[in-house]
Parts: structure tokens; sequence; C-alpha cells
């Protein structure tokens, strides 16, 4: 009964996605998550949203089929329900990958690296202004929407603090469309671009934004996210010609927000991880470039981005030459333990003032001097990272008012 | 017809009618129950307790009508009778107990209660024994004296106990109409009854001397006398001894037992002159001898005591009463053994004698063999020889071999018999300290020592009881009269001593140690005591000195460990005070080596690691809360720790729960108030700082914070007044003078500014602030190159670590024309702490510098609406008037000399005072 068996689909498909409509973080239960409630309805809302148009699509094509005085013809009612099938997919997808990262960090399999990345969210989001920050939660590649949708992935298996930068990346996409200025300064130089190569608008904008996410990345956690980026995670060897080219943008965009915070030390290092980076291009990659990509010319001046940046985000967003001081000091202190035999890497003192993102970059700096500082360079990381959520906000005195003597009955 | 059936009188079987007393009348209760409530009428009024006795008659007369009535209804005439009896009887009880207090009432009542007992009688009524006493009681209080006297000799012959004053009255009455032989007969019957009662005595001998019988006058005098010295009236005692000595050919008993009330009266020395006039007269008299060696060896002349008795042993060597005399020497000098040796020689003559056992016993107990103290006492008692005092021996010998609960079952026995007995009720409120009953050991001491005010044991466990139950001022006065009953008991002196320093009476406290060490020197509790004193009052100096002496004095005797930690922690205490932290921290951990749980020194030593390791600071000061959660002062501790570390919500805890404890604490209020004002909870701070400063106005710290609200609130003049008073009462507060600065600089008052600013730097404590607000007062003077030098001297020094520093860096680089650097800073500062409204206005101003406009003014904007929230209008208008003050201020400088006139009118607007910073918005 082939028509019947239509209607079965239909019906299947319909309970799958008023299940996943109604989700509710309720059922997962979380006590070690914290999740603030806007956050969750942030994440949550799209996929809500995106299942209740699919149910009206399939209550549309269920009235097509049997209740419209016109029925649709049967293969052209298959068509569509497949079309209809085949977006419920990415809900389904990234429902499961919600919920399953959530429980995966209430059972902390990730051992609690998304809590550092949720705070090294929480510290961007707060310098940029109050806007609403983004959960972290562990998943083999990013999800299209994960940035939107204020989600930032963890990739597995590389859970530890040397790709805790990346995190950032995906926050940019959500502070760059959040501040309205920049979000039309990226829909603007899409139009420009487009209008000179002639490419997709979309393809072009999506990229825009991409490249503004590493320049926010690099412009609020300096060279800690360039290292992380263009050392781990950037494959300058992927065969597609397209990719390749986008990596370099990439890598161009981020160097050039370098340059522009670059001063003393900071210049060092971006001429390091620039030789580091090229090196490698030019052994792997010997003088063929490979086939020209279409977007080559896509070019996104980075001052223009730094300054557009300085001029629309606050000071404090902004990562600087004090910054680096306070990384340059952690990092040549390990580098020295790490040197002599007798002494071993210790945490150092912590101050209020201290972020997460010191603790990325003074390690970055170690390891991009003593290239051995991986595990070990890890774990004092980390412990480093928790003492300064520790201390933050632990206190708060009031000008001026000390405490009276230490005298007793009566002052 | 209807047959009504009353449900609970009938079973499961049927109706069946209950079987009812016969004398169950209309309430339901039976005569016995009257009976019982008549006899405890009267045992009340024995007691003298009169009210009492008064309150159960009356009760018991408005019941009588009902009840008789009932009698009569049911045709019961014995039940009637016996109604009308106990209404008589109860009629005279009543009118004995009101007498005193209303004579004509009690008349009233008597007249009654005789009315009926005569209709009773005329009746044929046969009335018993008790009922005769009282029939009689009331026709003597008629003057119908022939019948009382009748009534009462009746009633004395079948060995009722007629009130004494009833026998006297009628004696005096016979003795009146000369009738001396009826007179002699009531009183011979009554001693016979109530032989104790010496008033008995007094009477037959004046009796006696008025029928001229001089000698047996005297014999009566000297039996009354005897009873009145044993009832504990040597006074009335005396007299009657002297009366017999005036009237005996041979006083010999009456100069001894005026020997014996001259003791009591006036001292050894004066019954030993007494005693050897009689041993002149009567050298063979054994007791007047073992009477004088016990004098003597009252006086000290131990030897000679011992001699005389030696000399008397010489010539009979097994005479008992010299024997007894001897080891009671022995036992006031402390020669146990020898005393138990020749106690025991002389149980060997004499096996059986009762004196001799009675001293074994104690002398063992005191010996510490009380197991065999109690074999002799309870030979004693099972042979009915044993007194009262053998008894209460026994129950404390009970006690000490840990059989509180025999013992107590042994007291309530013998106080059925005794109820009375101040001895009894005080072993049994001891025994009931031990078993923490202490509210029950309080009601049998307060009875005791309403028997016997000078009863030491009673007083004893009075003040031990009310201490239990906490309730300290109350046993301050069971201990003075211990004190004053026994001045040279250490302990008592330095448990009343611990209650005066309870109640802040410093000196009396002192004066009770240094009274002590006079007649004890060096005695350790008394050193801790004065110790104690001085650590409180503040001469910690003098405090280590003694309680070092009594450290020493501990460890050569070997003292308790409770002593050896209450001393070592008060070193402790005193050495913290001292600033000598790591001795203090020596004796604390020998304090709390002796005793792990003393609270004290756990407390102390908290306050101690203070200074160098908060972590076991909190811990020690938690556990010492836990062991007791009455030390304020730990509690307060607690709260400055808490509050150091930022964790004030706990801290306002400790706090409230120190003010709770101790509301006089004028340092709890203050630091209650500080940290109520660093949570913003204003109106509370205000309370609690206003009652710091009214329980101690002199109390800087307090005044200085308050200033701070004052200054928040935008109250200015006020805030300068309290400042003022702050630090004229402490100018090295830096930060009161810091605060008093930026006040008058906000009032336009810049010289007074400078000077207080200057103020504050030579006080040392004005930090950063003070050097911003002079380099800015430069600034302001039109000396830029002065300001620039002192703003980048300032900054060179500083190395921001917290919102605060950051805040002051800020604000140097805004000043020096960085404006960038400064918002970056400010940024900063606000990240750390969201709640600094005053940076968000920085901030603000700080982007004005690095423009574009718009953006300031988008910053000036989200500062106004997040100042919305701050619920006090009084801080609202305080950072706003701040921010209105720096915004012209700074426009002479070269970063804001573009901002157009334009944007400056709507910052204006922005920052007028109860406009744009309103909840409502309503200036927007």
């Amino acid at each position: 009964m082939p028509w019947s068996m239509l209607q079965g689909r239909v019906e299947a498909l319909r309970l799958n996605l008023e299940r996943a409509r109604d989700l509710s973080v309720r059922e997962l239960a979380l006590d070690h998550v914290p999740l603030e409630e806007g956050v969750w309805d942030a994440a949550f809302d799209a996929i809500r949203s995106d299942s209740v148009s699919r149910l009206w699509e399939l209550e549309q094509l269920s009235t097509g089929i049997d209740r419209s005085p016109h029925p649709l013809h049967q293969r052209v009612a298959w068509q569509k329900l497949a079309a209809i099938q085949e977006q419920s997919e990415d809900i389904f997808r990234e429902c499961l990958e919600l919920m399953g990262g959530l429980t995966f960090r209430e059972r902390d399999l990730d051992n609690q690296i998304c809590t550092f990345a949720d705070e090294l969210i929480n510290e961007c989001a707060r310098s940029v202004g109050r806007m609403l920050t983004t959960i972290a939660i562990p998943a083999h590649n990013g999800g299209r929407h994960a940035g939107a949708r204020h989600i930032a992935h963890v990739q597995f298996p590389e859970w530890d603090v040397w790709t805790l930068p990346l995190v950032t990346f995906e926050y940019g996409q959500v502070a760059i469309t959040d501040r309205p200025e920049i979000d039309a300064f990226a829909r603007k130089s899409a139009i420009d671009v487009h209008h000179g190569l002639g490419a997709d608008q979309d393809v072009i904008e999506e990229r825009i934004r991409a490249l503004l996410s590493d320049a926010f990345a690099t412009y609020t956690l300096g060279p800690a996210y360039a290292c992380a980026l263009m050392l781990l995670r950037l494959d300058f060897v992927a065969p597609d010609p397209d990719c390749r080219e986008f990596v370099a943008q990439r890598v161009a965009m981020v160097r050039g927000i370098l340059a522009r915070i670059a001063d003393g030390d900071v210049a060092d290092l971006h001429d390091k991880l620039g030789k580091h980076w090229d090196q490698a291009l030019h052994l792997v990659l010997g003088t063929d470039p490979g086939a020209a990509d279409p977007l080559e010319r896509l070019a996104l001046d980075p001052a223009t981005v730094f300054d557009t940046f300085n001029w629309f985000f606050l000071p404090q967003a902004a990562y600087a030459v004090d910054d680096w001081d306070t990384a340059v000091q952690w990092g040549s202190r390990w580098c020295k333990e790490l040197r002599d035999p007798k002494l071993s890497p210790a945490v150092p003192a912590v101050a209020p003032i201290n972020r997460l993102r010191d603790a990325l970059n003074a390690s970055w700096y170690a390891r991009i001097h003593e290239p051995a500082w991986v595990t070990e360079g890890a774990d004092v990381t980390r412990e480093l990272c928790q003492q300064i959520i520790d201390i933050r906000g632990r206190t708060r005195r009031p000008p001026g008012v000390e405490l009276p003597g230490a005298i007793r009955p009566d002052p | 017809m209807t047959i009504r059936t009353e449900p609970w009188r009938t079973t499961a079987g049927g109706e069946r009618p209950l079987a009812v007393p016969r004398h169950w009348d209309l309430i339901g209760a039976p005569t016995g129950r009257l009976l019982m409530d008549l006899a405890s009428a009267r045992e009340a009024l024995a007691a003298g307790r009169n009210s009492e006795s008064a309150q159960i008659s009356t009760r018991l007369l408005a019941l009588l009508p009902g009840r008789r009535a009932a009698a009569v209804a049911a045709a019961d005439a014995d039940g009637t009778q016996q109604v009308d009896v106990i209404h008589a009887c109860v009629l005279t009880v009543l009118g004995r107990a009101i007498e005193a207090a209303e004579p004509d009432q009690a008349q009233v009542r008597f007249a009654a209660a005789v009315a009926i007992f005569d209709r009773l009688v005329a009746g044929g009524a046969e009335l018993k024994p008790a009922e005769l006493v009282d029939h009689g009681t009331a026709l003597a209080r008629l003057d119908r004296l022939d019948e009382a006297f009748e009534a009462v000799v009746t009633a004395l012959e079948a060995l009722a106990a007629v009130p004494v004053d009833t026998i006297i009255r009628i004696v005096l009455t016979l003795r009146e109409r000369h009738d001396l032989a009826r007179a002699e007969r009531l009183l011979q019957l009554a001693i016979d009854v109530e032989e104790d009662d010496p008033r008995l005595a007094q009477r037959l001998a004046e009796t006696r001397l008025l029928d001229d019988r001089p000698e047996q006058a005297a014999a009566a005098y000297v039996r009354a006398g005897t009873h009145f010295g044993a009832g504990g009236q040597p006074g009335e005692a005396l007299h009657c001894f002297e009366q017999a000595i005036g009237l005996s050919h041979d006083p010999v008993d009456a100069m001894m037992g005026r020997s014996f009330a001259l003791a009591d009266l006036a001292g050894p020395q004066v019954a030993l002159e007494a005693i050897e006039s009689v041993r002149d007269s009567h050298p063979e008299l054994e007791v007047a001898r073992a009477f004088q060696a016990q004098l003597l060896a009252d006086l000290g002349r131990v030897e000679e005591a011992l001699a005389l008795l030696d000399s008397g042993l010489t010539m009979s060597p097994v005479d008992p009463v010299l024997m007894a005399a001897r080891v009671r020497v022995l036992v006031t000098t402390g020669r146990r053994a020898e005393a138990l040796d020749t106690v025991d020689e002389a149980l060997v003559a004499w096996p059986g004698d009762v004196e001799l056992r009675r001293l074994r016993a104690r002398i063992l107990r005191q010996s510490g063999r009380s197991a065999e103290a109690l074999g002799v006492l309870q030979e004693l008692l099972a042979e009915e020889v044993a007194d009262l005092d053998d008894r209460v021996e026994m129950i404390l010998t009970m006690v000490d071999l840990g059989r509180p609960v025999t013992a107590l079952a042994e007291t309530d026995h013998a106080l059925l018999f005794t109820p009375d007995s101040a001895d009894l009720l005080a072993c049994r409120s001891m025994i009931l300290l031990r078993l923490d009953r202490f509210r029950d050991a309080l009601d049998a001491a307060t009875r005791a020592v309403g028997l016997d005010h000078d009863h030491v044991m009673a007083l004893s466990a009075q003040a031990q009881a009310l201490l239990r139950l906490d309730r300290h001022d109350e046993a301050r006065k069971p201990l003075g009269e211990l004190l004053r009953l026994v001045p040279d008991s250490p302990e008592i002196r330095h448990t009343l001593g611990g209650l005066l320093l309870d109640g802040a009476r410093y000196d009396d406290a002192e004066q009770l140690a240094v009274e002590g060490l006079r007649i004890h020197p060096g005695e350790p509790s008394l050193l801790l005591l004065q110790g104690k004193v001085r650590v409180l009052v503040g001469r910690f100096q003098d405090a280590v000195v003694v309680l070092e002496r009594a450290e020493r004095g501990l460890a050569k005797a070997g003292g308790p460990a409770a002593a050896v930690t209450d001393v070592q922690a008060h070193l402790g205490e005193a050495l913290r005070r001292l600033g000598r932290d790591r001795e203090a921290l020596v004796h604390l951990d020998r304090a709390l080596e002796a005793g792990p749980d003393n609270a004290f020194a756990l407390g102390t030593k908290g306050q101690v690691l203070r200074a160098s390791d908060k972590v076991e600071a909190e811990r020690h000061l938690r556990r010492a809360l836990e062991l007791d959660s009455t030390l304020n002062w730990a509690h307060t501790e607690l709260g400055e720790l808490l509050r150091a570390e930022g964790r004030l919500a706990e801290a306002l805890e400790s706090y409230t729960a120190a003010t709770d404890l101790a509301p006089q604490d004028a340092w709890a209020w203050g630091c209650r108030g500080a940290t109520e004002y660093t949570l913003t909870r204003d109106d509370e701070a205000a309370a609690s700082l206003a009652r710091a400063i009214d329980l101690n106005d002199t109390y800087a710290w307090a005044w200085a914070v308050k200033g701070a609200l004052l200054m928040d609130q935008d109250e200015l003049a006020d805030c300068l007044l309290a400042l003022g008073r702050a630090v004229q009462l402490d100018p090295t507060i830096g930060w009161a003078w810091t605060i008093r600065g930026w006040a008058e600089e906000l009032l336009g008052m810049r010289e007074d500014a400078r000077r207080s600013f200057r103020s504050a730097l030579a006080a040392g404590g004005g930090g950063a602030w003070a050097e911003i607000g002079m380099a800015d007062l430069l600034l302001q003077d039109g000396m830029p190159a002065q300001a620039e030098q002192r703003f980048r001297t300032i900054l060179k020094a500083m190395s921001p670590r917290d919102a605060l520093e950051l805040a002051q860096a800020g604000w140097c680089h805004l000043r020096l024309d960085e404006c960038r650097q400064a918002a970056r800073n400010f940024g900063e500062a606000l990240l750390l702490d969201d709640s600094m409204h005053s940076v968000r206005f920085d901030l603000a101003l700080a982007l004005l510098g690095t423009g574009p406009v718009e953006r300031a003014v988008e910053a000036y904007e989200e500062a106004v609406t997040r100042l919305r929230e701050v619920p006090s209008p009084g801080r609202r208008r305080a950072v706003l008037r701040i921010a209105a003050h720096d915004l012209p201020t700074v426009l002479t400088q070269p970063a804001y000399r573009e901002t157009d006139q334009r944007s400056l009118t709507v910052l204006q607007r922005l920052l007028q005072p109860d406009g744009s910073a309103e909840p409502n918005g309503a200036g927007r």
C-alpha cells in the first residue's frame, strides 16, 4: 500500500520533530553545568524554531496528500517528504550534539576543559560589553550555525589547554553579529567583495565573518589564539585549493592583527610564529602553491579590522602590551624552571586582575621557546587557570575602609 | 416507656450499675482526698508556710458546703458528721494560718470552728486526737481555757502533737490563776510528746521557779539550754544555762553548757576560760577535759590539747570520751593515720561505742577508704543507733563511691522522716547535681538554704546549680554567702571571681583575688583570677607576670589539666595583646595540649593565626564556636577574617551572632555596620554604626565608617561632621582624612581638601587616593607640570592588582590625558567589580576623551541605566554628583578640548540629580 506507507513516514517524522521541539534542559537534570537560562534559550530556540517550521511544512504536505481537493501527485509528495526529512536531520543532529555534549560535561568526561572554555568566553563577552555568552560543549566538528546559536565547540579529542583558545573563534561570530556596527561592517565588506569578485554573496559573507572571527579572537586573546590556530588547527595541505587559500587568508588575518598588537616581545613572537608557518608551508608544498582559489582576492585589511574593533569594542577587550608582559614574565619563568633540572615549573602567584588569556599566552610563550612544554605545561596551565577562576571576584573592598585592630572587648 | 441508659455504665454483657464509693460526692472526689488536703494544710502550717496553708484551707472551705449537702441528700449521717469535723478542723487551721496577718478574721474562724465542734460534741461525736488538738486550739484562742485544757490534755495523752503556742497560751493563763499544778502537768505531758522543743522546758523551769523549786527549775533550764544549743540558738542557750547556774548549788551541767554556748557565741578563747573554771571545780569531769582539749586544738595549741588528753588517759587509759576527743584533735590536725590507730585502740576496749565507731567511719572516709566507712555506717544504721549526721555521712560516702542513685534513694527515704533537714536537702541537691538534674538540684538546695541560711553545702549546691543553669547573676548571692562563711576557700573565690568578671565587676574580682592571695600566697587559682582581671582591664604585662607565677605554681604542684589549660590560654591571650604572637602560640599550644577542646584557647589561637594562616585561623575559630557558641569575640573575630576575605554575607552572619550575644559590644556593632555598609545595606549599616557610637562615642573607626556611609549617601555636611569627629579622636585613620578631602573638594573647599589629603598622607594610611587628590588639586589650580609629575610618580609606584587599584591607575591616566589607557583600566576594573558605578562613569568620561563622542554618550547612558539599579536615592545622587563634578573638571585637558557643546549639554542633562538616574527614568 504505497499511499499509506507515505502517510506512515509523514507520521513518523512528525513524532520525531515534536520530540525535538519539546526538548527541555530539565530532562537533563544538570547539577554541575552552570547553564544560564538565556544561553540555553539562545542555543535551543533556533532548534525549536526549525522544528516548528518543519512541522508546519509536514502539516502542509499531509493536507496536500489526503485533504486537498487536488491531492498531490505521489512522486511529488515523496520528493517533498525527502526534502523535509533532509532538513530535519540537521535538527536531530544538533539536538543530539547539544544534549550529548551537556551530558558529557555533566559527567565531567571532558576533564573540565569546557568549564575553562566557558570562563574564557565569559571573560571575552564581559570585556566587549554586556553580551550573552556561549556554552561550550565537546564535539567532533562545529555545527554549521554553532556561533549564532551561542554554542562553542571544544574539539574531540583535543581536550587540553593548547586548543582552548580556539573556542574564542566561535564566540567571535556571536560578538560580531551582536555589535551592530561590526555586523554592518561585515555585511558591507561582503557586498564590496561581491561587487569585485562576482562570487556568491552568501559564501563571501560567510568567509568574511570567519575572517572577522579570527581577527576578533586574536584581538581579544592575543598570540595564544594565533599559535593554537596556526600550529594545531589549520590544515595547510588540504587537497582542496579553495580550502588552502582560505587557510592562507585566515593566517594573513591573524598575523595582521598580531602585527598591530605587535610591540617588543609580541613582535618577536609574531616573527617566530610566521617563520614556523612559512617553513612548514615550504617543506610540504615546495614552491607549488596549487591551483588558484576563485576567492583568492578576497581581501580584508587586518589594519582596518583592528581599527574598527578598536573603535567599537571597549578598550579592555583588546589584548595589549601590558598583558603580554605578564605572559612573558610567567612564560620565561617556566622556561627557566624547565631548563634547570633542580626546578620544576610552578604556578605563579595570581592577582584578581589576571585573566585566563594571561595563562594561555604564558603557556604558549613557553611552548614556542621550549617545545617540550606540552604535557607538563598543560597540567601547570590548567592549575593556573583554576587559580585565576578561584581568585576572581573573591575580594571586594570599599575604598579606604580597613579592618580595625584585632582588639577586644572594645575598641 | 423509654429507658434512659447511661453508656458509661453499661458493659458488653448488659446494663450493670457500678459500685459507687460510700463517700463519693457530687464532684467525684472521695472524703479521703479532703483529709489528705487537710493534712497538707497542717503540714504547711507546721513548716511555717502559712500562706500555703491558708490557700489549701480556703480551697477546702469552698468545697465543703457542696459535699455536706450531698451527704445530707444521701441521708448519710456519718458522712455529714465527718464533713462537719473536717470543716471545723479546716477553720482552725485557717485561723492559725492568718492569725498574724489578720487577727480579727482569725478569731471569726476560731469561733466558727468551736461552734461546729461544740455542736458535734453535744451530739455525741467522739473526736480523734488530731481533731481534739484543733478543738483545744480553737477554744484556747477564744479564751475558753478550761475546756481547752481538757481537750489538749486528752490529745496529749493520746500522744498527739499540740502546737506549742497553744500549750504556752494555756500554761500562761493557768499561771495567772496560780494553778501551777495543772500548768506543770500540761507542760510535762507536752514535753513527753515534743521533747526537743526547748520552749516547753523553759516554761517548765519558769513554772517550777514560781512554785519555789529552784533545783528542779535549774534542771529544766539546763534541759532547755541544751535543746536551744543543739537547735543552733546559743544565745537562748546561754541565757538558760546562766539562769540554772544562779539557781543551783552545784551547777556543773549548766556550767558545761555555758562553756559550749560561749564557744559558739564568743569563740574558743572565752569558752576555754569558762571550761577551765569548770575543771577547776570538777577536775574529774572527763567531758570537760575533752572539751578543753578540743578548744585548745581549735586555738592551734594542738600539743597542749594532746598532752591534756594523754594525762587524762594515763588515769583512765580507755576512757571512750577522752579517746574520742583525742581522735578529734588528731583529725583536726590532719593526722588521720594516728587518729585511726587511736580509734581502733579505743574500740578494742569499747567495741560497741557509737561515737568511736562514728569517728572511725569519718576518718576512713577522709582517708579515701569509703567502702569501709560505708560498712561501719551501715552497721550503725542497722543497730538503729545512727543519728541524722551518720545518715548524711553515709549518703555522702555512697556518692564518694560513685553510687549517686543509691545515695539519692537513701536521701529520699531519710527525708520521709525528717523532711525539713537542711543537711539531707543539701545532700539531695549535691546528688542531683551529679545526675545533671540541675533544676531539681536547685529546688532542693533552695529549700535547704531556706531552712539554714548558713549551710555551706546547701549554698554551694545552690550556686553550682545556678551556674549550670546559666543563671550566673543569681549564683553570685550564694557564692557571696559561701565566701562569708568560708573566707579562706580559694575555689569559692575563684568561682565567684569568674562571675564578677562576667558582670564586668573587675575591681571586685581583683579585690577578691588579692584578699585570697593574702591568705594563700601563690595559690594558682587566685593568681589565675588576678591574671584574667588584668587581661580584661588591659594590663597585659601585669597579667603575664601573675599568670607566669600561676603557671609555675601549677607545674610545681602538678595542678589539674583544666587549671593548666586556663592559665596557659590566658597567658597566650595576654601575650597576644602585647603583640608577642610567637610566645602566645607556644602557650596556646600548651593550653590545647592539656585541654584540646578548650574553646577559649582555640578561639584565641585563631585570633593569633589570623596574621599568618587564615585557613587555620578560620578552622580554629569555627571549632571554638562549635564548642562554645557564646564566645561573642570569636564570632566577631571570625567575622573580621571573613570580611577581609570578601566573604561578606558570612561575615555579617558572624557579626550578627556577636551582637545578639553581646548587645553592648560596640566593637561588634562597628564591624557589623562596616560590613552592612560594604554590602550597601545602608539603613542597617547606619543603625549598627549608630549603636556602636551610642555604646562608645569615642569609637573613632565607627565614626569614620559612618562618615564614609554619609559620603556615599550624598550627605556631605553630616559626612564632614562624622569624619571630623573620627580624625579628632584618632588622627591616624588616613582613609578618613582622604574621604574628608573628597567631600571638601566636592563642596568646593579646595584648601580644606588639600589639608585633609596632606593629613592623610602624614597619617600614612591615605594610600594612593590621597596622592591622587593632591595631584588633582594641583591640576585644578593650574599647575599641570607639577600635577603630571605627581601623577607619574603615583603610577610608577603602582602595580594594579585589583579593581580599586585599576580605578586609581585609570584616574591617573585620565588626568594625564592618556584616555585610552584610562578607559582600559576602568573597563578592567569593571570586569572585576561590576558594582562600581562611579567607575562606569569614569569609563564614559575616558571614552569621551578617546572619541567618538557617540560611544561616550552611549557609555554615559549605560552608566545611568545601571545606576538606576541602585535602590538608595542617596547613593544615586552621590554618584551623579561626582560624575557631574568630574565632567567640567577635565574639560580643560587637551583630549577634551574638541568636545562639542551639544554633546556636553546632552551629558549634563544625563547627570542631573534626581533626573535620569531615577528608576523610572523621569529625566530621560
